[in-house]
């Protein structure tokens, strides 16, 4: 509100006293909005409840329901640390054979969206799934335990979201000053000293951010938990959703799940300090020479293996027998080009809207630190909190009701795409022009430039590596969503997510192998743009 | 100060990197208490020769003590962190995490309140113990650096170009104020520069190091009047080379006769240092003033000769009538070094030589 009235008195300017360009704030302006729109439209649909509607979230089920998200995160998160943080260590900092290929393979299982994870699992674990099927022939056996619940949504969402924690962690130790644990060293402690008193707690603010992203993705997955049943906030809202008429308790449901996610946002924020961490020199670094294993290097290597069996390699062999077993019994078309189509169509249009929408919203943050500057930020970062469920539930609320004519279309699936995922776009943006910096962009001005032609001259080319990561961020993104794909999307549109849902809830699992098996194929294309930019830079991604 | 007893010791060490040689037979002796100066042109081996000794690279060949302990070479290895060896790093790699109290108790162990309490006073940090390293200046960055490698009390402390860091304005009074809690201490310690300045004023003995190798040790006034070598000569302070013959034992050089009592005839290479030159205004002589740096305690003046020669030389207080341009004689008032081959064949000690 105080923002709006400074903008009223004409008031805004920067702390350096330069006003914010008024093109600039016309362009951010709308995006904001936008940002705003699901969680104001959520609060005011929650206020119009009546008594019952709160009866019947006020029930002790709920409480429960919120137990279970909690649980599942924390434990998720735990999880992934537990294996990220070691990998990270062995790959950087080890003599560990091949250490350059196990953090690409490693890395992989970014591509598997949890609910093809949780599918491949249940292929293989699950009922009528290869593991009973191979048992049945010679014991007989019919019935294995169930991993469906908790087991499997813990397993399936781990096993393919620990990449996160790696690879931040992975860039936060090559960025770390190598002397600090030299200078440890060389005051008396041990490797393993130096690692516990030195390296982790310098670390903390990778491990911070990338556990971030872990609990954010639990709490916001929806295909994982609804494949194995475990029911939690995602799966609840969807069911009450698509169950009851009245929207109203499923508006309350998400308003809560985005409190909680708000709460993860702002614990993590304090686990990463307010110390900056920074080289405190400009001494030239030099490697590490690396940790030797000695007899520690087969118990490592085996672990890499067993690491890339069970998160990528496992799962792609049995979408590849279930794909085989399609084939075999001469289904219909196996592999869905037109879904494919679908999604790429969709999700670079995500992509291409973020970038319009993000590029105004980071040159705030970046160029013109003030309150304007802060709001711009938090705007930007507020899309994390926003799972896809509830982004959809509040767009299908508010097409419906003021702009029937986007209700289930296309552009509605690209904007809600873009809500969800503008903070991916706006932070390597905001990185790189924080890197180019002011300076070059005054000189240009100083050269007799209009503030334009320096944007387009000057700029532009030099932040071209952050936007297209940034927009291959958004794309990967994009292709992987489930929730708002499926209640947003017109009639009779397909996609590659859509189609292995669809397949995968009602355990057709040869019809969700091809769009699952060509999704992840896909998603190769924009992990590849990524992995070279994470090449030529090696900086932190997000912990600054 | 200096002992007789050896606080470490360096012998034939060589270390490569690929094909190329950073220490080649690396030869060192430090004395308890002494505080060495390692000088060299950048790319010499200097750091690699400190982190050899500091255990952060294992040598290729030789042998390295601290006191009678082998820590490295002869099948022997200690690691690092049993050396005791502090070190204070280029960068100053404070720990960001802790504050200034935290860094300087990394290295002790329990009950070391007193112990930081005494270094924190020695380096004149008190007060500033609960500072983060990034609020503080350059200058208490830098002292935070050294109290944290003297706290645990180590044999040497090492100091890889410790003032490269600093502003030219800071560096001259943070220098002295290092070598103060150095002394104060009593600690054995070497550091590395490329600043013949910083080694000549701060060292109690200065060795000279070119291509991975020593070529000179010694106190900082012998090597600079007695260099071992051109090298040295031109490391080690200013330096004024000029080309000369030897004829009986008179060498002729730009700057005139000079007697070289011993010398075979031949071509030979002669060494003045600028504060043994003196310059006198003569309208009728061939030198000509040709640019002037004024220090206000004195002036660095270049002339070019006759021949073409350029000759500096440093001269104390104001002399407005040496403008630029303006004629002036030359005469040597100091000792003149002869060199054949790079290395010294003769170092006279006076030469007033007539005026040319």
């Amino acid at each position: 509100m105080a923002l709006a009235a400074d903008l009223v008195r004409g008031r805004l300017s920067s702390k350096t006293g330069a006003r914010v360009p008024r093109g600039l704030l016309l362009l951010s302006l709308p995006v904001a909005a936008l940002m705003g729109l699901p969680v104001t439209y959520l609060i005011v649909r929650a206020a119009e409840a009546d008594a019952s509607s709160w009866d019947l979230i006020l029930r002790s089920r709920t409480v429960l329901l919120a137990a279970r998200s909690i649980g599942l995160a924390l434990s998720v998160t735990f999880a992934a640390a537990c294996i990220g943080v070691p990998l990270a260590w062995l790959t950087v900092r080890t003599d560990l054979p091949g250490k350059r290929w196990w953090a690409v393979l490693l890395s992989l299982p970014l591509v598997i969206p949890s609910y093809v994870g949780a599918f491949a699992l249940l292929a293989a674990f699950g009922p009528r799934g290869l593991l009973q099927q191979a048992l049945e022939g010679p014991f007989g056996i019919t019935r294995l335990p169930d991993i469906s619940g908790f087991p499997g949504a813990f397993i399936s969402l781990t096993l393919f979201t620990y990449p996160y924690v790696f690879l931040l962690v992975a860039a936060g130790l090559r960025g770390l000053d190598p002397s600090l644990e030299e200078a440890a060293r060389s005051l008396g402690q041990s490797r393993w000293r130096t690692f516990r008193t030195v390296t982790l707690p310098l670390l903390r603010p990778s491990i911070a951010a990338g556990s971030l992203l872990v609990a954010l993705y639990t709490l916001h997955d929806f295909g994982a938990v609804s494949l194995m049943r475990f029911n939690v906030f995602t799966q609840a809202i969807y069911l009450q959703y698509k169950g009851a008429f009245d929207r109203t308790p499923a508006a309350i449901l998400s308003l809560m799940l985005v409190g909680v996610a708000l709460v993860v946002l702002l614990a993590e924020r304090r686990a990463r300090g307010r110390a900056r961490y920074h080289r405190s020199g400009a001494g030239s670094a030099r490697p590490l020479a690396p940790v030797p294993l000695q007899r520690w290097k087969v118990p490592a290597l085996v672990a890499c293996a067993s690491l890339g069996l069970i998160a990528f390699a496992g799962p792609i062999s049995v979408i590849v027998f279930w794909l085989g077993r399609g084939m075999a019994a001469g289904g219909e078309a196996i592999l869905p080009w037109g879904a494919a189509a679908g999604s790429v169509v969709a999700s670079a249009g995500g992509a291409a809207l973020a970038l319009v929408a993000g590029l105004p919203i980071a040159i705030v943050s970046a160029r013109h630190p003030g309150r304007l500057a802060t709001g711009a930020e938090a705007v930007s970062y507020s899309g994390y909190a926003l799972p896809g469920i509830v982004v959809a539930l509040a767009f299908v609320f508010f097409a419906a009701n003021f702009t029937p004519s986007l209700y289930q279309s296309l552009p509605l699936v690209v904007i809600a795409y873009t809500v969800l995922f503008l903070p991916q776009m706006t932070e390597p943006l905001r990185g790189s022009l924080l890197q180019v910096g002011p300076r070059v962009e005054e000189a240009g001005r100083a050269l007799g430039k209009t503030r334009r032609k320096v944007f387009l001259s000057v700029t532009a080319p030099l932040i071209s590596r952050g936007a297209a990561a940034g927009a291959a961020l958004v794309f990967l993104t994009a292709m992987k969503e489930l929730p708002a794909t499926l209640l947003l999307r017109p009639t009779g549109f397909e996609t590659l997510a859509t189609r292995v849902w669809t397949g995968a809830s009602v355990g057709l699992y040869s019809k969700a192998a091809g769009p699952a098996l060509l999704l992840m194929l896909i998603c190769c294309v924009p992990l590849y743009v990524l992995a070279r930019k994470m090449e030529v830079e090696q900086v932190d991604v997000r912990a600054e | 100060m200096t002992s007789d007893v050896l606080a470490l010791r360096c012998n034939g060490v060589y270390k490569r990197f690929g094909a190329t040689a950073a220490l080649d037979g690396f030869d060192l002796l430090l004395h308890k208490g002494t505080l060495l100066a390692l000088l060299g042109p950048s790319g010499c081996g200097k750091t690699t020769a400190l982190r050899v000794m500091a255990g952060f690279e294992r040598p290729s060949a030789g042998s390295v003590w601290v006191g009678r302990k082998r820590v490295a070479g002869g099948g022997a290895w200690v690691a690092p962190e049993k050396r005791s060896i502090g070190m204070v790093f280029q960068d100053w790699a404070l720990f960001p995490h802790l504050d200034v109290w935290h860094n300087v108790a990394f290295g002790l162990g329990r009950d070391r309140d007193d112990r930081v309490r005494e270094v924190l006073a020695m380096v004149d940090l008190v007060g500033l113990e609960r500072r983060s390293p990034h609020e503080l200046s350059g200058g208490q960055q830098q002292r935070v650096a050294l109290a944290r490698a003297l706290a645990p009390g180590p044999e040497v402390i090492l100091l890889d170009e410790p003032f490269s860091n600093l502003d030219a304005t800071l560096r001259a009074s943070v220098r002295a104020e290092v070598r103060q809690v150095l002394r104060e201490a009593g600690a054995t310690a070497i550091f590395v520069t490329h600043d013949q300045e910083e080694a000549l004023s701060m060292a109690d003995e200065l060795a000279v190091m070119v291509a991975g190798r020593i070529v000179q040790v010694g106190a900082p006034h012998e090597v600079y009047g007695m260099p071992a070598s051109a090298d040295v000569a031109a490391l080690v302070g200013e330096a004024n080379f000029f080309r000369g013959i030897v004829r009986e034992q008179i060498a002729l050089t730009p700057l005139g006769d000079v007697p070289a009592p011993g010398l075979a005839d031949g071509p030979v290479e002669v060494m003045v240092r600028p504060e043994a030159v003196r310059l006198a205004s003569d309208e009728d002589a061939t030198g000509r003033i040709v640019d002037a740096e004024f220090y206000g305690h004195d002036q660095l003046v270049r002339a070019s000769l006759g021949d073409g020669t350029m000759l500096e030389a440093r001269l104390l207080g104001p002399h407005p009538e040496l403008s630029i341009g303006s004629r002036v004689s030359t005469r040597i008032v100091g000792g003149v070094h002869f060199f054949r081959d790079g290395h010294p064949v003769l170092a006279a000690a006076d030469n007033s030589r007539r005026p040319r």
